[in-house]
C-alpha cells in the first residue's frame, strides 16, 4: 500500500506538472477544461435505480449483483444470440468479435476479441452488465472491470446440450425475463430432444470430425469440450476428435487424420471458402485425400456460430446437421 | 571549462528524456477508450492521495488507479530495465549489439518466466523468469569468456542460444496449462494489458535492487571499457565484477520479462542515442538508458493502446517498428559511437 500511495503521489506530481503548467501559461483556456471536467463527472453520475440487486454466480464460481441490465457488453456470441432471441437485444451495447449473429448484433461497436480483452475497451461502452465466457482472458482484465464496480458474469460456452438450457435460463434471469428464458430454453431443449431421437433411428454411425480451419496456416481438430462434441454424438455419430481423447482444440496431423478415417469431416464455411471451397480442399489439407472423407467426397461445412455456439440455434443446426449426415433419415 | 560543458550537456540530455517520459507518463494515464478530462485525472490521483478534492465515481477510480496507472508504473520500470540492461551489456562486453534478448538472456527468462507461470500467479512468473535470465546470464558469460574477442561470433553464439531457448519456451506455452501459461505472443511481442498493483510490487521487490546495483556498476563499466587486461592493473576483479553484472542483468532482464514479456529493441536503441547525445561515460549512460528506456516503452504503449483503439496491440510491435529502423539506421552511421 506505502508503494501504491507512492506511485500515486509521483504520478500526481506529473499530471500537475504537465496539465497544470497547462493551466497557469494560457488562462483563457483553462476555465474551459475545467467546466469540461465538471460536465463529465455529473454525467457519470447520474444514472443508478434503486431496485434490490440480483445475485447471480456465474460458471467461475465468482457471485454478481446485478442491479441494472440496461446496458450490456457481450464477449461471447452465443451469450449475444441469447439476448437477441430473448428480445432484449436493444440492451446490448458492443459485443466482441465472436458474435456474428444475428446480423444487427454483429454492426454493434466491437471490443475486439474477448481472449486479448483490454478492460478499458469495455469499460468505454459504460455498461451496467458484461456477459464473458470461460475463455475470455486475461482474467487481469475481467478483475479490472469488477474492480470498476460493473459486474461479470461468466458463463461456460460448454460442451454438451445441457449447457444450452444454463446459458438461456441465466441470461433470461440477468435481464429479467425469467419465463421467457424458461419457455426459449424448453423450446430448444425440445428441438434437440427430437433431432436426437431422429438421429438415433438412424441405420448407419459414421465417424466425424471437426475441422477448424480459417485457411492453409490454421487447422485444428476439434475434440471434448467444445459443442462439436455435442452436436456430434447428438447426431448419433462418432467424433474422431473425442476418439482420439482431444480436449479443446488439437493441431490437425495428416497422419492421425488418416489413422483416425472419418468418413464425414464437418468445416466451418468461412474456413472453407478461405481455402478455396471444396475443390481445392483435397489439396490444401494433407491427408483429407486418404480418408473415407476425402475419397467419398465427404464434406459439410457450416456457419460456425451456428454450428457449435450451442445457443438458441442449437436445435435447428442439431436437426439440420442429422438430416445431412444421415441421407437416409431425409424421406 | 571544457568539462563544464560537457557536464551541462549531460545534465540537459537527462532533463530533455525525463520531460519525454513525464509528457508520456501524462499522456497515458489522460488517454484511453474511456474518455476522462485531464483535471478529472488529477483530482481522482489527489483523491487517492487523500487530498480533499471531491469524489470521482467508481468507473473514473477504477480506469485511473486500477488500469492506467499500475500499467504506467510497470511499463516505466520494465522499460528501464530495457534500457539499462542493453546498456549494460554493452559496456560489459565492449560490443554495440550486446542486448539481453539478442544474447539468449531474453529467451532464458521467457523460459523461467513461463514455468513459473504454472504457479498461476504474478509473483510465479516473476521470480520464475529473474530464475531463468540469471541462468542464460551466466551460461552468456561462458560462452562470451572463450570468444571474447570476436564480437560477431559472440553475437551469433547469443542468438543460436536463444533460439534453442525459445524452443522451449514454445514447448511450456503450447504443451501445458493454456489458461495459466502467457499465450506465445506474449513471449515474443510483451504485453502490458494485465499490469496490477500486485504485478508492480513484484517488479519492484524482484529488480529493483538490481537496477539500483547496474546503475551503482557505472564506475567498473567504465573501467572495462578500457579492455579487461587494464581495467584488472586498475584493481578491478575483473571476474567476479562480470559475474555480478552478469547476473545483475539476469535478473533483472528476468522480472521484466515475467511481468510485460518481452518488449525488444529498447536496449538496443536507447543507449546508442543516449550516448550519442551524451557521451559514453557509464553514469550517464546507465541512468539516460533508464529514463529513455522507460520513456520509449511509454510512448510504444501509447501508440499500443490507441493505434486500433479500443483494441489494442502488443506492445513489442511499436518498439520493433519503430525501434528496428531507428537501430539500423543509427548503427550505418559513419562514427559508431565509441563504447
Amino acid at each position: 500500500m506505502k508503494l501504491r500511495s507512492l506511485a500515486i503521489a509521483v504520478a500526481m506530481t506529473l499530471v500537475v506538472a504537465a496539465c497544470g503548467d497547462d493551466q497557469t501559461t494560457t488562462t483563457t483556456v483553462a476555465p474551459t477544461t475545467t467546466t469540461s471536467a465538471a460536465t463529465t463527472t455529473s454525467a457519470a453520475t447520474t444514472t443508478t435505480p434503486t431496485t434490490v440487486p440480483l445475485v447471480i454466480v456465474g460458471d467461475d464460481g465468482e457471485t454478481s449483483e446485478i442491479s441494472d441490465a440496461s446496458r450490456i457488453v457481450s464477449l461471447s456470441g452465443d451469450l449475444t444470440e441469447i439476448l437477441f432471441a430473448l428480445g432484449a437485444g436493444d440492451r446490448v451495447v458492443a459485443v466482441d468479435v465472436t458474435t456474428t449473429f444475428p446480423e444487427e448484433a454483429a454492426d454493434l461497436p466491437s471490443v475486439g476479441f474477448g481472449q486479448m480483452l483490454a478492460a478499458e475497451a469495455v469499460l468505454a461502452m459504460e455498461p451496467t452488465v458484461v456477459l464473458a465466457n470461460d475463455l475470455t482472458d486475461p482474467v487481469e482484465a475481467i478483475a479490472q472491470i469488477r474492480g470498476a464496480g460493473i459486474p461479470v458474469v461468466v458463463l461456460a460456452t460448454g460442451g454438451s446440450f445441457d449447457a444450452v438450457g444454463h446459458k438461456i435460463r441465466t441470461v433470461a434471469d440477468i435481464v429479467g425475463m425469467a419465463a421467457e428464458g424458461d419457455a426459449l430454453a424448453s423450446h430448444v431443449d425440445a428441438e434437440i430432444a427430437v433431432a436426437t431421437a431422429l438421429a438415433a433411428s438412424a441405420e448407419s454411425t459414421p465417424r466425424v470430425a471437426f475441422i477448424y480451419t480459417r485457411g492453409p496456416q490454421l487447422m485444428l481438430l476439434f475434440g471434448i469440450g467444445i459443442g462439436t462434441n455435442a452436436m456430434i454424438e447428438g447426431a448419433n455419430a462418432v467424433d474422431v476428435g473425442a476418439e482420439m481423447m482431444i480436449f479443446g482444440a488439437a493441431p490437425l496431423s495428416a497422419e492421425a487424420l488418416i489413422a483416425a478415417a472419418p468418413d464425414v469431416i464437418v468445416f466451418p464455411e468461412a474456413g472453407l471458402a478461405a481455402l478455396g471451397g471444396v475443390d481445392a480442399l483435397l489439396d490444401a489439407v494433407p491427408g483429407v485425400a486418404d480418408t473415407p472423407a476425402g475419397a467419398n467426397g465427404a464434406f459439410l461445412a457450416y456457419d460456425e456460430a451456428f454450428f457449435f455456439n450451442l445457443g438458441p440455434r442449437a436445435g435447428t443446426a442439431l436437426m439440420q446437421f442429422v438430416l445431412d449426415l444421415h441421407p437416409d433419415l431425409a424421406g | 571549462m571544457h568539462d563544464d560543458r560537457r557536464g551541462t550537456r549531460r545534465r540537459g540530455v537527462v532533463v530533455a528524456l525525463l520531460v519525454v517520459f513525464f509528457a508520456a507518463s501524462v499522456a497515458n494515464l489522460c488517454v484511453g477508450p474511456v474518455v476522462i478530462a485531464p483535471m478529472e485525472v488529477m483530482r481522482t490521483l489527489a483523491g487517492a492521495l487523500g487530498l480533499a478534492m471531491g469524489e470521482p465515481d467508481t468507473l473514473t477510480r477504477a480506469v485511473i488507479l486500477d488500469i492506467r496507472l499500475p500499467r504506467v508504473l510497470v511499463g516505466a520500470v520494465a522499460g528501464a530495465a530495457a534500457g539499462v540492461t542493453g546498456a549494460t551489456l554493452q559496456g560489459l562486453f565492449r560490443n554495440p549489439v550486446a542486448d539481453p534478448h539478442l544474447l539468449g538472456i531474453g529467451p532464458g527468462a521467457s523460459l523461467g518466466g513461463a514455468l513459473g507461470s504454472l504457479t498461476g500467479s504474478v509473483q510465479g512468473a516473476i521470480a520464475g523468469g529473474a530464475v531463468g535470465g540469471m541462468v542464460a546470464a551466466l551460461i552468456v558469460r561462458r560462452l562470451g569468456r572463450s570468444r571474447a574477442t570476436e564480437p560477431s561470433r559472440f553475437v551469433l553464439t547469443g542468438l543460436a542460444l536463444g533460439a534453442a531457448i525459445s524452443a522451449w519456451v514454445g514447448f511450456v506455452v503450447f504443451a501445458a496449462d493454456r489458461t495459466r501459461v502467457p499465450p506465445i505472443d506474449f513471449w515474443l511481442l510483451g504485453n502490458l494489458g494485465a499490469s496490477t498493483w500486485a504485478t508492480l510490487g513484484t517488479l519492484v521487490a524482484t529488480a529493483g535492487v538490481g537496477l539500483l546495483g547496474l546503475l551503482g556498476a557505472a564506475r567498473t563499466l567504465d573501467l572495462f571499457a578500457l579492455g579487461e587486461a587494464d581495467a584488472r592493473r586498475l584493481g578491478v576483479d575483473v571476474d567476479m565484477a562480470s559475474l555480478v553484472i552478469l547476473l545483475g542483468v539476469g535478473a533483472v532482464t528476468g522480472a521484466a520479462v515475467g511481468a510485460v514479456g518481452v518488449v525488444v529493441f529498447i536496449g538496443l536503441v536507447v543507449p546508442h542515442l543516449v550516448r550519442r547525445l551524451a557521451g559514453a561515460a557509464h553514469r550517464v549512460v546507465l541512468v539516460g538508458s533508464a529514463v529513455g528506456g522507460a520513456a520509449m516503452m511509454l510512448l510504444a504503449d501509447l501508440g499500443a493502446r490507441t493505434v486500433i483503439s479500443p483494441q489494442e496491440i502488443p506492445v513489442g510491435l511499436l518498439t520493433a517498428a519503430i525501434g528496428g529502423p531507428f537501430f539500423l539506421w543509427l548503427i550505418r552511421r559513419p562514427e559508431v559511437p565509441r563504447l
